[in-house]
């Protein structure tokens, strides 16, 4: 039997999406609505029939389109559920909602540095700091994730576009505020990419994509989760933690980063999320990446 | 009354301008019209046919007062919802995004508020787009002589935003 994958579910989904979309709005037909029905679209509107008595062949009239194109919205969702999403991701909805664009007039007051795992890092990299600086303060986009209430909780995640060995990369820089130096930013995690050019437009795109794919599980008050944005951890008892990162054990190579604020009852997360530096590095030789 | 437009108007609500803006590479897939409102025209303008459905005023006020009244079975938030989410599904064919981020966005709609749906109007400059331009071509329209147009690519240089 044939597998099939989330690609092929959701294109053909799409597929029977336009044809309703051409049907309810009276369209000229785009091509993938006159297309021949593949066999995974039968079997999806046989699916659909059943659910609904009856096809997209016997929708005729606004209200059974209507229902027919709810029922294909409810199928994307019971994808994603199913089959995308592998862990929660509230908190990086979150960071796509209030993430700010701004200027690089932000940038001119703060000294940046390195923290001490990212001083290796870069030499892997092929960077140098003042290289990195220069394309800190030429980016292509900076975002800001402000947090209301402490300026030093602010992030900033900023993409840069420049040449490397003679070929197009991006830069990707997640900058915060250092908890007692105030004028100083420091470069939390430093990543490149060469694959996709367009994730240069979107900082927080390129954040995504990278801890998808390199980010650790992080577990916090029982849910085990790839980013926290802000989260306030009870103690259980004055020794027990509600909340686990990894620990690094011989050979690994990676860093969790972001705020650890423990106070008497309680422990303030933010901005937490890992980068295993180890699995990317191959990845970037090879230009998977 | 002279026909001659300088802007083009679009009403979209500010969910579907951050999807597009974070994930689309800042390209915004938009209908738009050639009047901000057809129902203050003179009855012999040619742009009066545009149907209320496509009246970029009405849309915005329709959408806004949903959204104030605080409409959980809004209709018109519905029909947002399932666009965004087939217009994602597009991209995905299009590998304009990957699948994790499909699953994102699907996310998004979802868990979505009723605040994500306000209404914005884009202010389109005819200048900047013209080339961009598809009219709308229907099999059986419902009144012949409307005018719609879609810019399925606008940049964000390419427009401005207001809100009222």
């Amino acid at each position: 039997m044939d597998i099939i994958t989330s690609h092929e579910y959701l294109e053909a989904l799409s597929h029977l999406s336009e044809r309703v979309i051409s049907k309810k709005y009276q369209l000229k037909k785009t091509d993938a609505a006159q297309s021949v029905f593949s066999s995974l679209e039968i079997e999806i509107d046989n699916r659909f029939k059943s659910d609904l008595g009856f096809g997209f062949s016997e929708t005729e009239n606004t209200t059974g389109l209507n229902r027919y194109e709810n029922r294909i919205d409810l199928e994307y969702s019971k994808v994603t559920d199913e089959r995308l999403i592998k862990y929660p991701i509230e908190d990086e909805i979150t960071l796509i909602k209030t993430g700010v664009e701004i200027t690089t007039d932000y940038l001119k007051t703060y000294e940046i540095v390195l923290t001490d795992w990212n001083k290796k890092f870069i030499k892997h990299l092929g960077l140098t700091l003042p290289t990195i600086k220069s394309l800190i303060h030429s980016p292509e986009r900076i975002v800001l994730v402000p947090d209301e209430t402490d300026i030093i909780s602010n992030n900033i995640l900023l993409t840069s576009r420049f040449q490397k060995s003679n070929q197009e990369c991006t830069m990707f820089v997640h900058l915060s505020f250092g908890s007692a130096m105030r004028k100083k930013l420091t470069i939390s995690t430093i990543a490149l990419s060469y694959l996709n050019p367009q994730l240069a437009l979107s900082p927080i795109r390129f954040f995504l994509n990278l801890i998808h794919r390199y980010g650790l599980d992080l577990t916090v008050n029982g849910r085990t989760k790839r980013f926290i944005l802000k989260e306030k951890v009870m103690k259980k008892n004055s020794n027990e933690l509600s909340f686990s990162f990894p620990k690094p054990r011989k050979n690994d190579n990676f860093h969790i980063t972001g705020i650890i604020d423990p106070k008497v009852f309680y422990t303030n997360l933010i901005f937490n999320y890992g980068f295993n530096q180890k699995s990317y590095l191959p990845d970037l030789v090879k230009r998977k990446i | 009354m002279n026909s001659d437009n300088i802007l083009y108007y679009s009403t979209n609500s500010y969910l579907s301008f951050l999807i597009n803006q974070t994930f689309y590479n800042g390209n915004h897939y938009v209908w738009c019209s050639p009047v901000f409102d057809s129902g203050t025209l003179d009855k012999y303008d040619i742009l009066k046919n545009i149907p209320p459905s496509s009246n970029p005023r009405k849309i915005y006020l329709a959408l806004k007062q949903d959204v104030d009244d605080q409409d959980f079975h809004s209709s018109k938030i519905r029909d947002n919802k399932k666009g965004l989410k087939s217009g994602a599904a597009q991209m995905l064919r299009q590998k304009v995004i990957n699948e994790h981020e499909f699953g994102i966005i699907a996310k998004m709609i979802d868990s979505s508020s009723l605040l994500d749906f306000r209404p914005l109007i884009y202010l389109i400059p005819k200048s900047l787009v013209q080339t961009k331009l598809q009219t709308i071509e229907v099999d059986k329209k419902a009144n012949p002589l409307s005018i719609e147009y879609l810019i399925p690519n606008l940049g964000r240089s390419e427009f401005e935003i207001i809100e009222f």
